[in-house]
């Protein structure tokens, strides 16, 4: 009997063909790190913590409570949301109009386009070890070359708008390098024949980006937003290296705060901690609800 | 005839926007390469020079002993091999596991299969920096604190890649995978040999993403290492921020350091890394 | 139809996980729960004993630590070996020790950082000093050891670590600015409203900044001490009731704080940023008149600066005659769970590390003071202290301070939280967004949120 034939492949070992043991290295590696780590925080979450760590009594929702009734933790669920919607808006944008720009012929486009794919080269961790150097109160490189051009900068770090700001300026700036080159196979895979029909038709290159080049585009913007949004939610080495939190504690996003009640307050609050991480798991499964949900949309249009 | 080709031809459309896109793409330039230029600046230059002459310094200034200094400070060319070492193991095993999930959920008629992809896909919405307690107790249990091994196993296979793969791969016509067979190919041979050559562009998307997500790896490496022998150079640049307080310099020096590579890289491949994009990331 | 077979298969691992609920013990007593071991546990080991070190020593500071390990380990060579490790800044290290603790993994010595005092005596993970010191009479002479810093580690009458590096807050000054101000006599800085008169001169009359210090709550809590107020309720903890509170919300504490505030509120002090590196920075440049930072500042501008610098005694207030600052820095515990052998071994390391020679050493080399008073005895420190001024004004103000329960700190568990959760209002009150009585009193109340609930985690 032929070895071969699709019918004697799916009747292999026991039935089940080949199929289960090559998803069973991923699988096992999924379930143990990622479901049970998930069903082990849901867990953790419902118990208090002695002073080393440990669990010790089932408090059930009381861990939730006390975080929705700190006005600190509300705080936290607010700006991390606002910290991811900007970084991302930042870098999508601006990225946006880098690609969109350098389509077609232009002096330099060669330069121009490594010098953006640069960032793509920074992690979060050295990108803020950079504008750590920049943002620097008095001696931060950034005021004193806004102020050779007679601007004044604000205190960056010090005052908690500018923080805020900060900490979306350097993540926007290292995300810029991978979106633009997303988007510029994006605006390369927009059929010329398109182009040139509306080039014809009279449309001048701002109508021409807007009404053609951005809506073909739009698959691979929604992917940046999605993506970058929940990349963004979890930002930690930004806060960990430049504002440590504040100041005041207006840049304690989700994981930072996270960070401190597992590790950074002496006395590790499991518990709490673990509360903190089942709060941004529902909210990040909801916004990649919502994306799937986009998808399909987008893939029936 | 020769009219009409003339009004087709891209090149002849009066340019009027061209000034203008030349200024607002160099102002883009001038402010995305900004930090570049500071923290390359600030790591050649002594302690200061920056501040005081502003963002041209004297030549008097420049020296190299900033670089000499963030090595003595933290071990950074160890870190960095642990970061290398990190790099190749995590992104072999999320490709081979990968590819070996993708593969059996498109080809292979399996029962569960369709659960089987449920399970993965429900990983996607699960964020990694949210699940690091219970992995910390789990790797630490298991005595691989401070290792290697311990710094890459949680991430050892990933949703993202197979995903991304399994989109790839079902793209391939199904005959082409039956033909593979019928000449005789085993499973492994047909992944290895036609289908992932077929899909090369999205492969390497897939090895682009597990890489970078293994290199930028941050908070789980802080939490997993104690000592230098398993710190990536995330942490170890992190830490030479908060130790060499007072010095921005050689924190710039360290930074530089970090990044050479990873830039070479970007700057040789970038062609390469849009054409490998250009294939459509949601394909 | 897959929804309701997840959520079955999510539920059946819960109770799985439920029933295999781990709980951690917080290691064995192989180092022996009664009394500590004596010199025989170390001569009778064979072969090499190795021990571990984790310190929060970064830059030059660590640069001068591991000299000293690798000096200790070619005397010791064949049958002590010492391996070191930097784990980061002190809330870092005491994280990474904590976690050790759960794993049973937990170093031989830890040095741990001051305010981690009453953490680290709740833990009950170390073996005492005294013990010690009672089973090896040959070693650590504790009664060689500065008073204030002895005093600072010893909780309910027991010495519970050995101080290793002793660092003392300081004024720090840019000479060149004060006289630029019209400042040439610089006692006039004692006081700290004699140091807000300074900076205010120096911000009006020079265009550079005034004051600066890094967002660190060790600089407050310094201020009650130096007014002779104890910060924490009461008697910092230290007269056998532990702390319930604090105290900064009232008294001569918080007129000095708020003196302080208005220098940020007037604009004539820059932020300092929570780790302190940009106030370091922006002094180091010559752009800030006085700093208040650790001696271990001393480090940092003997690199080089381009200004004149004074290291003048931390400002005081208030009422009360003999005051002085709190010593910071940190202490060697050594640990419960290692074997007898390495305790002694580690009490050896100890030995050595607070030896008069070692102490020069370290301190000549960071800007931490010689833990060790029969140091000031070698005739090269003597050589090296008529050249660093600096160094002098830190052990006068040492030597002057008064060894009471003011001066010995607050001790408590939660003195980690109450610290970070200072820094927010700190800086709140710094940026003009909250008023100093308000800052304040959220100060007080966060405080007995913190250490109520670290009272009810320890109650478990």
């Amino acid at each position: 009997m032929p070895r071969n034939t699709p019918e004697r492949t799916v009747r292999g070992w026991r039935g089940f063909g080949i199929g289960p043991w090559l998803v069973l290295p991923a699988l096992v590696l999924l379930l143990v790190f990622y479901f049970w780590p998930l069903v082990r925080s849901l867990q953790l979450s419902g118990y208090a913590s002695d002073i080393i760590g440990n669990p010790t009594r089932w408090v059930g929702l009381g861990n939730y409570v006390s975080l929705f009734t700190d006005p600190s933790f509300l705080y936290t669920v607010f700006i991390s949301i606002v910290i991811a919607l900007l970084g991302m808006a930042l870098a999508t944008a601006s990225a946006l109009a880098a690609s969109v720009l350098l389509r077609g012929r232009l002096l330099g486009s060669g330069i121009f386009r490594v010098i953006f794919s640069l960032p793509f080269a920074y992690s979060a961790a050295s990108a803020s070890v950079v504008f750590a150097g920049l943002f620097a109160p008095s001696v931060g490189v950034l005021n004193v070359v806004l102020g050779a051009v007679g601007l004044n900068g604000p205190d960056w770090l010090s005052r908690p708008l500018p923080a805020i700001w900060a900490i979306a300026i350097a993540t926007a700036w290292y995300e810029f390098g991978f979106s633009f080159l997303v988007l510029t196979a994006a605006v390369r895979d927009v059929p010329s024949e398109v182009v040139e029909a509306a080039q014809i038709d009279g449309a001048n290159e701002f109508r021409l980006a807007a009404r053609i080049l951005i809506p073909i585009m739009r698959p691979s913007i929604l992917f940046l937003v999605v993506t970058q949004t929940i990349s963004g939610l979890q930002t930690f080495a930004q806060i960990q290296i430049l504002t440590l939190g504040g100041p005041a504690g207006s840049t304690t996003t989700f994981v930072y705060r996270l960070y401190q009640l597992a590790f950074g307050n002496g006395t590790p609050d499991f518990g709490r901690a673990s509360a903190v991480a089942i709060v941004l798991i529902i909210i990040v499964a909801s916004i990649t609800a919502i994306q799937f949900r986009l998808f399909r949309s987008e893939e029936t249009a | 005839m020769s009219i009409f080709t003339k009004t087709r031809t891209r090149n002849t459309r009066p340019r009027t926007g061209t000034i203008v896109r030349f200024v607002a793409v160099l102002m883009i330039a001038v402010v995305i390469f900004f930090p570049v230029y500071v923290s390359f600046l600030g790591a050649l230059t002594s302690n200061g020079a920056l501040v005081r002459d502003g963002i041209f310094p004297k030549l008097a200034d420049f020296t190299l002993g900033n670089f000499r200094a963030a090595a003595t400070s933290i071990p950074l060319a160890q870190e960095y091999l642990v970061s290398v070492g990190v790099v190749t193991l995590q992104t072999l095993a999320q490709l081979v596991t990968g590819a070996l999930a993708a593969y059996a959920f498109v080809f292979p008629q399996w029962r569960w299969r369709k659960l089987a992809f449920g399970l993965v896909v429900i990983t996607l919405a699960i964020p990694g920096e949210s699940i690091v307690i219970p992995n910390y107790e789990l790797v630490s249990s298991l005595g691989l604190r401070n290792t290697v091994l311990g710094v890459v196993l949680p991430f050892m296979a990933a949703g993202y890649p197979i995903f991304l793969m399994r989109q790839a791969f079902s793209a391939i016509p199904r005959e082409v995978w039956e033909a593979a067979r019928l000449d005789g190919a085993g499973d492994i041979r047909a992944l290895f040999g036609i289908i992932i050559p077929l899909c090369r562009p999205q492969v390497i998307n897939a090895i682009l993403w597990s890489a970078l997500a293994a290199w930028n790896g941050f908070f789980w490496p802080l939490l997993i290492t104690d000592t230098a022998s398993a710190r990536t150079i995330q942490v170890g640049i992190s830490q030479l921020a908060s130790s060499e307080v007072g010095n921005p310099a050689i924190i710039f020096a360290g930074a530089v350091l970090v990044v050479v590579p990873t830039m070479i890289l970007v700057i040789v491949a970038q062609r390469f890394l849009v054409n490998g994009l250009s294939r459509g990331v949601l394909r | 139809m897959k929804k309701a077979v997840l959520t079955i298969a999510v539920a059946t691992a819960m109770v799985a996980s439920l029933a295999a609920c781990t709980s951690n013990t917080t290691g064995s007593d192989a180092g022996g729960s009664g009394s500590a071991p004596g010199a025989s546990a170390l001569k009778d080991a064979t072969g090499v004993t190795n021990i571990t070190v984790w310190h929060g020593l970064g830059a030059a500071n660590g640069v001068a630590f591991d000299k000293l390990i690798s000096q200790f380990n070619t005397e010791n060579k064949g049958r002590i070996n010492v391996s070191a490790t930097y784990q980061g800044a002190y809330a870092d290290l005491l994280a990474k020790y904590t976690a050790s603790l759960r794993s049973n993994s937990a170093p031989t010595i830890v040095l741990a950082g001051d305010i981690a005092t009453g953490y680290m005596t709740d833990v009950k993970q170390s073996i005492s000093a005294a013990s010690m010191a009672k089973a090896n009479p040959g070693d650590v002479k504790l009664n060689d050891l500065s008073a204030p810093a002895r005093n600072y580690y010893t909780v309910n009458g027991v010495e519970q670590a050995v101080p290793m590096n002793v660092s003392t807050p300081m004024l720090w000054v840019n000479t060149d600015l004060l006289t630029k101000a019209g400042i040439t006599d610089t006692s006039s800085l004692s006081t700290v409203d004699g140091m807000v008169a300074a900076a205010n001169a120096v911000a009006a009359k020079t265009g550079q900044k005034g004051f600066t210090m890094p967002d660190d709550d060790y600089y407050i809590e310094q201020l009650a001490a130096t007014a002779g107020q104890a910060f924490c309720s009461p008697d910092n903890g230290r007269s056998g009731k532990a702390a319930t509170g604090i105290t900064i919300s009232s008294g001569a504490a918080k007129t000095a704080v708020s003196k302080l505030v208005s220098l940020y509120t007037s604009g004539v002090a820059v932020d300092g940023g929570g780790a302190g590196s940009a106030g370091v920075s922006a002094f180091t440049a010559g752009k800030v008149g006085v700093m208040l930072n650790g001696s271990g500042l001393l480090g940092v501008l003997k690199a080089g600066v381009p200004f004149q610098y004074e290291a003048l005694p931390y400002p005081t207030s208030g009422s009360s005659s003999k005051v002085g600052p709190v010593t910071g820095g940190s202490a060697m515990w050594l640990s419960k769970s290692a074997t007898k052998a390495q305790q002694v071994a580690g009490w050896k390391l100890e030995t050595f590390l607070t030896s008069p020679t070692s102490q020069e050493q370290f301190s000549q080399a960071t800007g931490y003071i010689p833990i060790n008073n029969k140091t000031g005895d070698l005739a090269s420190q003597k050589k090296f202290l008529a050249t660093s001024a600096p160094t002098q004004a830190f052990l006068k103000q040492v030597k002057n301070t008064p060894v009471n329960t003011v001066t010995a700190g607050c001790v408590s568990g939660a003195m980690t939280n109450i610290r970070s959760a200072n820094v927010n209002q700190m800086q709140a009150a710094f940026a003009g967004s909250k008023s100093v009585d308000s800052a304040l009193s959220a100060m007080t109340a966060s405080a007995k949120t913190a250490i109520a609930q670290y009272r009810q985690q320890l109650g478990q």
